[in-house]
C-alpha cells in the first residue's frame, strides 16, 4: 500500500499473484524454462529478465453472482476452437474458470471466467485492445470492470 | 522435457501458454487444467494434456507424477505450496518442483507468522494485534472503535479479510471470523489491524534465497465494481 507515510507491506503472495500475473507474464520474452531453472539451480544472480517495454491490460469477466456463489454452464461465444480471438494477435484470453461440454460447447465453470489481457507499447491501447477484445466475447451473466487502468491512466509515464 | 503444472485458473493458463513457447518443452500436461489450457499447443504441436487431480489433492498428483515422471513440476496456486507438496515431491519422487517449501509458504499461510517477521525486521505494515481468544478480540475491538481490519491467519481463497468501518462491524467481523467458522480453521487466530489508505500496488519477484529479480510492478483492481464499489474478490 503506498500511504502518505511511504509504502507499507500488506501481505506476502509465495506464487504468481492472479490476475497481475496474466498481465506480467506476457511481456517477459526470455523462455520461462530457463528462469525456472535459474530459480532452482540458486543461480538466479546470473539471470536477466527481458521485459518488453510498454504496457499490459487485463480485464477479468466473471460470472454472474461472482464474487459469490456463481451461475455456471452458460454458452461462451465469440472464441475459436483453442479458446481464443481470431484476428486479435496482441490479445490473450487466459481461462480462469471454463469447460468444454460433450458436444463440445464453451461454457462457464467458475466465476472468473476469463482474463483477458491487451498488450501494446501504451498504456492507452493496451486498454483499448483489452476492451474492445472483451466486446467481442459474450456469456449469460458476464460482469467486468469498465475502469481497469483508470487510476495508471491518470498519472501515465508509459 | 516435459513440464506438469498444478492449477486450473488464469494463472495457470498464463503459466502453460508461456512455458509451451519454449522450444526446450516437448510436453505439458496441467492437471486439473481447464478448457482454455487444453486449446494450449507446445511448439511441436502437442496439445497440453489435462489430467484429474485438483490442486489440493496431494496423493493424486503424487500418483500422477509417478506415472508420467515430468523433469519439472510447476505450483500454481497457494493450497497446495502450504500443505507441503514441495518437500513431499523432493522427498517422495526427487522431480525438481519450482515453488517455496512448506516451511517458506508459511509465509502466506500464515498471516500471524508474516506480520510478525515485518514486525521483528523492522518493515513498514500496518501496526497489528494478535488474538486467538474471542472474547479478548471482542473487547478490544469494542474498546478501540473503527476503522479496523479483521484478518483471518490462514489461508481463506482470499475471502479471510474484512474491512469494518466501526465497532459494531469489528465485532461482527470477529464472530463471524473466531465464532461461526466461516473461514475453518483459517479463523482460529486473527489479526485486528489499523487502517491503510493509500493505492495497492502488487510486487512479485522470483528468489533462489539469495537473489531477488523484480517482475515489473502491476495493480489489482480487487472490488468488484468500478470505481471500487462492491465486495472484494479476494
Amino acid at each position: 500500500m503506498l500511504t502518505e507515510n511511504g509504502p507499507k507491506v500488506l501481505e506476502y503472495n509465495v506464487r504468481f499473484g492472479d490476475p497481475e500475473c496474466q498481465c506480467i507474464i506476457p511481456r517477459l520474452t526470455t523462455d520461462l524454462v530457463d528462469v525456472i531453472e535459474c530459480v532452482l539451480a540458486e543461480k538466479l544472480d546470473g539471470c536477466a529478465l527481458d521485459i518488453v517495454d510498454g504496457a499490459s491490460v487485463c480485464v477479468v469477466m466473471a460470472a454472474q453472482g461472482y464474487p459469490g456463489a456463481v451461475v455456471t454452464g452458460a454458452e461462451i461465444k465469440g472464441l475459436n476452437a483453442d479458446g481464443q480471438l481470431d484476428g486479435a494477435p496482441d490479445v490473450q484470453v487466459f481461462h480462469g474458470g471454463t469447460a468444454r461440454t460433450k458436444d463440445g460447447r464453451l461454457v462457464t465453470n467458475g466465476g472468473r471466467v476469463l482474463g483477458v489481457t491487451g498488450t501494446a507499447a501504451t498504456l492507452p491501447l493496451a486498454v483499448t485492445r483489452a476492451y474492445e477484445a472483451v466486446e467481442r466475447i459474450s456469456f449469460s451473466g458476464a460482469h467486468f470492470r469498465r475502469d481497469i487502468a483508470a487510476r495508471a491512466l491518470k498519472r501515465r509515464r508509459i | 522435457m516435459k513440464i506438469l503444472v498444478i492449477g486450473s485458473g488464469g494463472r495457470e493458463h498464463t503459466l502453460c501458454w508461456k512455458l509451451a513457447q519454449s522450444p526446450r518443452v516437448e510436453k505439458l500436461y496441467c492437471t486439473p487444467g481447464n478448457a482454455g489450457i487444453a486449446g494450449v499447443r507446445c511448439r511441436n504441436g502437442m496439445p497440453v494434456e489435462l489430467a484429474s487431480a485438483k490442486a489440493d489433492d496431494i496423493e493424486g498428483i503424487l500418483r500422477l507424477a509417478r506415472r508420467e515422471r515430468p523433469d519439472l513440476i510447476v505450483v500454481g496456486p497457494e493450497a497446495p505450496l502450504c500443505a507441503g507438496i514441495v518437500d513431499k515431491v523432493d522427498l517422495e519422487l526427487g522431480i525438481p518442483c519450482f515453488g517455496p517449501q512448506k516451511r517458506g509458504a508459511e509465509l502466506e499461510g500464515s498471516k500471524v507468522f508474516a506480520k510478525s517477521l515485518l514486525r521483528k525486521h523492522g518493515i513498514p505494515t500496518a501496526d497489528f494485534t494478535v488474538f486467538s481468544d474471542p472474547e479478548k478480540a471482542l473487547t478490544y475491538v469494542r474498546e478501540h472503535g473503527g476503522p479496523l481490519v479483521i484478518k483471518a491467519d490462514g489461508l481463506a481463497a482470499g475471502k479471510g479479510v474484512i474491512m469494518a468501518k466501526d465497532a459494531a462491524e469489528a465485532e461482527a467481523a470477529v464472530r463471524r471470523t473466531m465464532l461461526d467458522g466461516e473461514f475453518g480453521a483459517a479463523g482460529h487466530k486473527i489479526l485486528v489491524e489499523e487502517t491503510l489508505v493509500g493505492e495497492e500496488a502488487s510486487l512479485l519477484a522470483l528468489t533462489d534465497g539469495q537473489t531477488l529479480v523484480l517482475l515489473p510492478s502491476a495493480q489489482d483492481h480487487k472490488r468488484v465494481g468500478d470505481n471500487d464499489a462492491g465486495p472484494n474478490t479476494g
